[in-house]
C-alpha cells in the first residue's frame, strides 16, 4: 500500500488509542477522587498523576498553575491547542482518516467522523453538569466501535496491520506510563512495593480500573491484590489484552505480517526491536524487574517503544 | 394545507411564469404531468413537519458520512453539506432514450474530433469546418501533444454534459465538460439518501438504477492498459479540494488507490511508480482529478506541487494512460462549443439529436456587433471559465456592469460568446418556512466512453438554483441538487405485492413493504451481463523496484 496511507493508518491507530486511554484515565481517576477514603490522598495528587501519565504536566503548569478539576478536564479532554487532549487526538485521527478514506470501510470512516463532530457539541462545563462518566464512556465506546468495525469490515492486509501496529504500540507506551505514575503514587514516591497496614487497596483497585484491568485481574489472581500481582498482570501477563507484553507481541505480529517474515528471521530493524522487547517481556520475572528498579524498567519500555516507532517509520512510512 | 399551496405564488415571485415546469402541466390548477402523478399524490399529503424531519435526517446523514466541503479559514475545519432537495426529478423513459442517443452521438463525435485534432495534420482544419486560428488560440489546446496518440484512441473517458430545457420543454446542450467533470458521487449518494429518508416515495415507481457507474468506470479504466495485471489509481489534489469527498468515494467504490502527486514519481525508464510500503509499484492508468496545468511541473505550471514531475514524459512514451487525456479542454472551449453540431455532421454524417443553445461569438465581427447591441438580452460567458464565474446575465445586470463587460469583449473578442437567456425549466423544491416552491434546474448526465462503447447512467445530476429567481445552479454559487429518476418502460408488478401487504399488516407488514422497495430498486436482469468481473485480478504484483526516493521525515497528519 501507499507509504503515505500506511503512515496515516499507523497514526490513526495511535491517536485513537491515545484518546481512549486519556478518556479512561480521566474517568477512573476523576471518580476515584470522589470516593477516596484516605485523607492523605487529596484530589490534587490524583489530578497531578493524570497529567504525569500524559507527560504534559509542565505544559499544564505553565498555562494554568495550580490544578483544579475544571482546568484539568478542559486541558485533558477539550483543549484543542493541547495535542494530547481527547479532542485533539480524535481530530488528528479524523484528519488522517480523511486522507485514507478509500482504504477504510465507510462504516469506519463514519464512526471517526461522528466521534469528532459529536465532540464539537461539548465543552467542559456541559460535561461537568451532565454526566462526566457517561460522556467519557461514550468517547471510549466510539474508539472501541472503530476497532470493532476494523475487525469486521476492513480487508485483512497491510492497511489493517499498520492500523493495529499503531494501536498496540500506543497501548504499550500508555500502559507503561500509567503503571509508572500510579505505582509511584501508591508507594509514596519510592516504588517500594510493600504490603502492610498502609496498603491502599482502594488505590490499587483504581490503578487496575484505569487500565480496564480490574475484572480480568480478579479472574486471574484469585489470591488477592498485591503489588507484585498487579504489576505482573499489567506488565507481563500473557492473556490480558492490554498488558504491555501482549501489546508488544501484537506489534511484532503486525510487522511480521506486513513483511511475511517468520520464525527466527526478522526483515527489518523494526521487527528486530519489537521482537527483542517481546522476548524480554516473555521471559522476565517481577523479581528481576524490581532488581533493576521499576521506574527505570518502565522508562526503558517507553524508550524502546519510541525506537520501534521510528524504525517502522524509517522502513515503511516515509513518503 | 397542502405543501404545494405556495407553488403558484412562488412562480410569480421568482419570475418563473415563462419557464417550463417539470412537474405540472398546468401550474395554475397544479395538474401534475402523468409521470409525476404518483409522486405528487404522495408528497401532497405530507405535513410540513413530516417533510422537515426528513430534511434534518438527510442533512445529518450527509454530515456523518462526511459528504461535505470544508469552509476555508475555520480553525476547527468546520464543514458544510451541499444541500440535497428531497423531491426527486423524474424523466419518462422515452424522453431519456432520446437524451441518451443524443449524448452518445455527441461524445463519439467529440472523441473523433480530438483524435483528428491531435493528429499531425487535422483533417477538419484542412476542410475549413472550424477556423484553424480558433483552435490554436484555445487556452486548453496542447500543441505539445500533437502526434501523440491516446491509448485506444480515446481522449474523453468521462464527460459531464450540461443539459437544459427551454420554455417549450425542449432539451438543448448548454455546455460539455471534457476535462475533470465532478458531481457524479452526488448522483449515487442522493439516491442512497433518498431511499433511506424517504423510502415511501419509491413505492409504485419503477426507477432505473444508477449504482453500476463505478463498475463501468473501472472496467473502462482498466481497458486503457494493455497489461493484464494493471494498476489503476485516482489522482487527487488532496483533502482540501472541494471535490475530495468524491475522489475518495470513487476510489473506494472502485477499490483503487487514491493517490496524491507526492505519492507518485517517474523513473528514468519513463514509467510511473507509486511509493508503497513494499517499495515502488508501477502505475498503469491514472484517473486524474487535477487539471492539465497542474499535472506536471516539468512542462506545465512550474510552481505546482500537486502533480508529478515527469508524468508527461511517461505519458508521451505510452507508459501510462490518463483519463481524461491531456488537452481535451480544447473541445469544451465555449467558442468551439458552437461548432459541435458541425463536428457531429462532419465525423458522423448525422444531424445533432440534441441541439445547442444559439451562440454568438464575439470574435466574428457581425456577431460581436449583435452582442454589444443586445447585452441586456443576452448571457455573456468567457470562453474558458467554469463554475458560473466570469459571466454576465444581461437582463439582471446593471447598466454599469454591462458597459464594463462591453469593454472586456472589445478588448478580447476571442474569449467571449453570448447566448440568449434560456428560461431554464422549474421543478418543485422544498424550502424551509415556505413549503414547496419552484426553482430552476438543469441536468448533468455523466457519460462514460470506453473501448467497448458508451455507458450513460440513467439520469444524472439535477442541479438546482436554490436562490429565488436565480439561473445559477453551480454548487460554488449556492446551488443544490436532486435525485434524478429515469422511469423504466416496464411498470412494476405492484398489484401483487400490494395485495400481499394488505394481507398481513401485522408484524410482517413492515418487512414486506421493504421487500417491495427492494424489488423496485433492483437491477433489471439484463444489466448484470454488462459488468466486468471484479476478482482477484484487481491486485497487482510489484514489478521492478527502483530505489524509492525518500524526502520527508514524517508525513502523517500529527495534530
Amino acid at each position: 500500500m501507499l507509504s503515505r496511507e500506511a503512515d496515516s493508518l499507523f497514526w490513526m491507530g495511535r491517536y485513537l488509542e491515545r484518546a481512549e486511554a486519556t478518556a479512561r484515565i480521566v474517568d477512573v481517576q476523576y471518580h476515584a477522587a470522589l470516593e477516596s477514603p484516605l485523607a492523605n490522598r487529596d484530589p490534587q495528587s490524583l489530578w497531578n498523576s493524570i497529567l504525569e501519565i500524559s507527560g504534559d504536566d509542565l505544559i499544564f503548569q505553565a498555562r494554568y498553575g495550580d490544578v483544579s478539576e475544571r482546568d484539568l478536564i478542559q486541558f485533558m479532554v477539550f483543549d484543542i491547542d493541547q495535542p494530547d487532549s481527547v479532542v485533539s487526538c480524535v481530530r488528528a485521527a479524523r484528519a488522517n482518516a480523511q486522507g485514507v478514506r478509500e482504504v477504510l470501510s465507510s462504516e469506519m470512516w463514519e464512526v471517526v467522523n461522528r466521534a469528532f463532530l459529536e465532540l464539537l457539541n461539548w465543552d467542559v462545563d456541559k460535561m461537568l453538569t451532565t454526566s462526566p462518566h457517561q460522556f467519557l464512556v461514550d468517547v471510549r465506546n466510539r474508539c472501541h466501535l472503530f476497532y470493532g468495525l476494523a475487525e469486521r469490515t476492513m480487508l485483512i492486509g497491510d492497511a489493517s496491520y499498520f492500523l493495529k501496529a499503531g494501536m498496540f504500540l500506543e497501548r504499550a507506551d500508555q500502559m507503561s506510563r500509567l503503571t509508572d505514575v500510579l505505582v509511584r503514587e501508591l508507594t509514596g514516591g519510592d516504588y517500594l512495593l510493600e504490603e502492610g497496614e498502609h496498603f491502599d487497596t482502594h488505590g490499587w483497585i483504581a490503578c487496575l480500573k484505569s487500565a480496564s484491568a480490574f475484572e480480568a485481574f480478579r479472574k486471574t489472581y484469585r489470591g488477592g491484590i498485591t503489588p507484585d500481582n498487579v504489576l505482573s498482570f499489567l506488565v507481563l501477563d500473557w492473556d490480558y489484552p492490554s498488558s504491555i507484553h501482549h501489546a508488544v507481541s501484537q506489534v511484532e505480529r503486525c510487522l511480521r505480517s506486513v513483511s511475511g517474515s517468520a520464525g527466527r528471521r526478522y526483515a527489518s530493524d523494526a521487527e528486530r526491536l519489537a521482537g527483542r522487547l517481546h522476548a524480554d517481556l516473555s521471559f522476565l520475572t517481577i523479581a528481576e524487574i524490581r532488581a533493576q528498579g521499576l521506574h527505570e524498567f518502565l522508562e526503558g519500555i517507553q524508550k524502546r517503544c519510541f525506537d520501534i516507532g521510528n524504525a517502522v517509520t524509517d522502513k515503511y512510512l516515509r513518503h | 394545507m397542502s405543501l404545494f399551496a405556495a407553488y403558484p405564488g412562488g412562480l410569480e415571485r421568482g419570475g418563473y411564469q415563462a419557464a417550463f415546469d417539470e412537474m405540472f402541466a398546468e401550474t395554475g390548477t397544479l395538474t401534475a404531468r402523468p409521470h409525476y402523478h404518483a409522486l405528487y399524490e404522495r408528497v401532497k399529503g405530507l405535513s410540513d413537519d413530516e417533510f422537515n424531519r426528513r430534511v434534518s435526517l438527510a442533512d445529518a446523514t450527509l454530515m456523518n458520512q462526511g459528504i461535505t466541503f470544508t469552509v476555508y479559514g475555520d480553525a476547527l475545519g468546520v464543514e458544510r453539506t451541499f444541500p440535497v432537495d428531497l423531491i426527486p426529478r423524474i424523466l419518462p423513459a422515452d424522453e431519456w432514450d432520446r437524451i441518451e442517443r443524443g449524448l452518445t452521438q455527441r461524445i463519439n463525435a467529440l472523441n473523433l474530433f480530438l483524435r483528428d485534432l491531435y493528429s499531425e495534420d487535422p483533417q477538419i482544419l484542412k476542410d475549413n469546418i472550424i477556423p484553424r486560428d480558433l483552435i490554436e488560440t484555445a487556452s486548453h489546446y496542447r500543441r505539445a501533444f500533437v502526434g501523440c496518440p491516446a491509448p485506444k484512441n480515446l481522449y474523453v473517458h468521462i464527460c459531464g454534459t450540461d443539459l437544459i430545457r427551454d420554455h417549450a420543454g425542449d432539451w438543448c446542450v448548454l455546455e460539455d465538460n471534457l476535462r475533470t467533470p465532478s458531481g457524479v458521487s452526488y448522483v449515487l449518494e442522493n439516491r442512497l439518501i433518498l431511499t433511506r429518508v424517504f423510502p415511501q416515495l419509491f413505492a409504485a415507481q419503477n426507477i432505473r438504477p444508477v449504482d453500476h457507474y463505478t463498475t463501468a468506470l473501472l472496467g473502462n479504466l482498466r481497458a486503457l492498459s494493455s497489461r493484464s495485471q494493471c494498476t489503476v489509481v485516482l489522482l487527487t489534489p488532496g483533502v482540501y479540494n472541494s471535490a475530495y469527498f468524491e475522489h475518495a468515494f470513487l476510489a473506494q467504490q472502485m477499490g483503487i488507490e487514491l493517490v496524491q502527486g507526492r505519492d507518485l514519481f517517474v523513473e528514468s525508464d519513463n514509467c510511473v511508480y507509486m511509493k508503497t510500503t513494499h517499495g515502488a509499484q508501477r502505475v498503469d492508468v491514472i484517473y486524474r482529478r487535477i487539471d492539465d496545468d497542474f499535472l506536471d511541473p516539468e512542462i506545465f505550471r512550474k510552481e505546482s506541487s500537486l502533480g508529478v514531475p515527469g508524468l508527461m514524459r511517461a505519458y508521451a512514451a505510452g507508459n501510462v494512460a490518463l483519463a481524461n487525456t491531456v488537452g481535451t479542454g480544447v473541445a469544451d472551449d465555449k467558442v468551439v462549443y458552437r461548432y459541435v453540431p458541425e463536428i457531429i455532421r462532419y465525423y458522423l454524417d448525422q444531424d445533432a439529436i440534441l441541439p445547442n443553445v444559439p451562440t454568438y461569438c464575439a470574435w466574428e465581427e457581425k456577431e460581436r456587433e449583435y452582442i454589444l447591441g443586445n447585452l441586456d438580452k443576452l448571457v455573456v460567458k468567457s470562453a474558458n471559465e467554469s463554475g458560473g464565474y466570469g459571466m454576465l446575465i444581461g437582463p439582471q445586470a446593471t447598466a454599469f456592469e454591462r458597459s464594463q463587460f462591453a469593454d472586456k469583449i472589445r478588448a478580447e473578442p476571442r474569449n467571449f460568446l453570448a447566448q440568449p437567456v434560456v428560461e431554464l425549466s422549474t421543478a418543485p423544491c422544498y424550502v424551509a418556512g415556505k413549503g414547496i416552491v419552484p426553482r430552476r434546474v438543469d441536468l448533468r448526465p455523466y457519460i462514460l466512453s470506453g473501448p467497448s462503447g458508451v455507458t450513460i447512467i440513467p439520469g444524472g445530476l439535477t442541479r438546482v438554483a436554490l436562490k429565488e429567481g436565480s439561473y445559477v445552479v453551480n454548487s460554488s454559487q449556492g446551488g443544490g441538487s436532486k435525485d434524478t429518476w429515469v422511469l423504466d418502460k416496464v411498470r412494476p408488478p405492484m398489484r401483487q405485492s400490494l395485495g400481499g401487504m394488505t394481507q398481513s399488516l401485522g408484524e410482517g407488514g413492515m418487512s414486506q413493504q421493504m421487500g417491495e422497495m427492494r424489488q423496485s430498486l433492483g437491477q433489471p436482469p439484463g444489466l448484470a451481463a454488462e459488468e466486468p468481473p471484479m476478482d482477484a485480478a484487481l491486485r497487482d504484483e510489484p514489478e521492478t523496484k527502483p530505489n524509492q526516493t525518500q524526502s520527508q521525515t514524517q508525513g502523517g497528519m500529527h495534530s
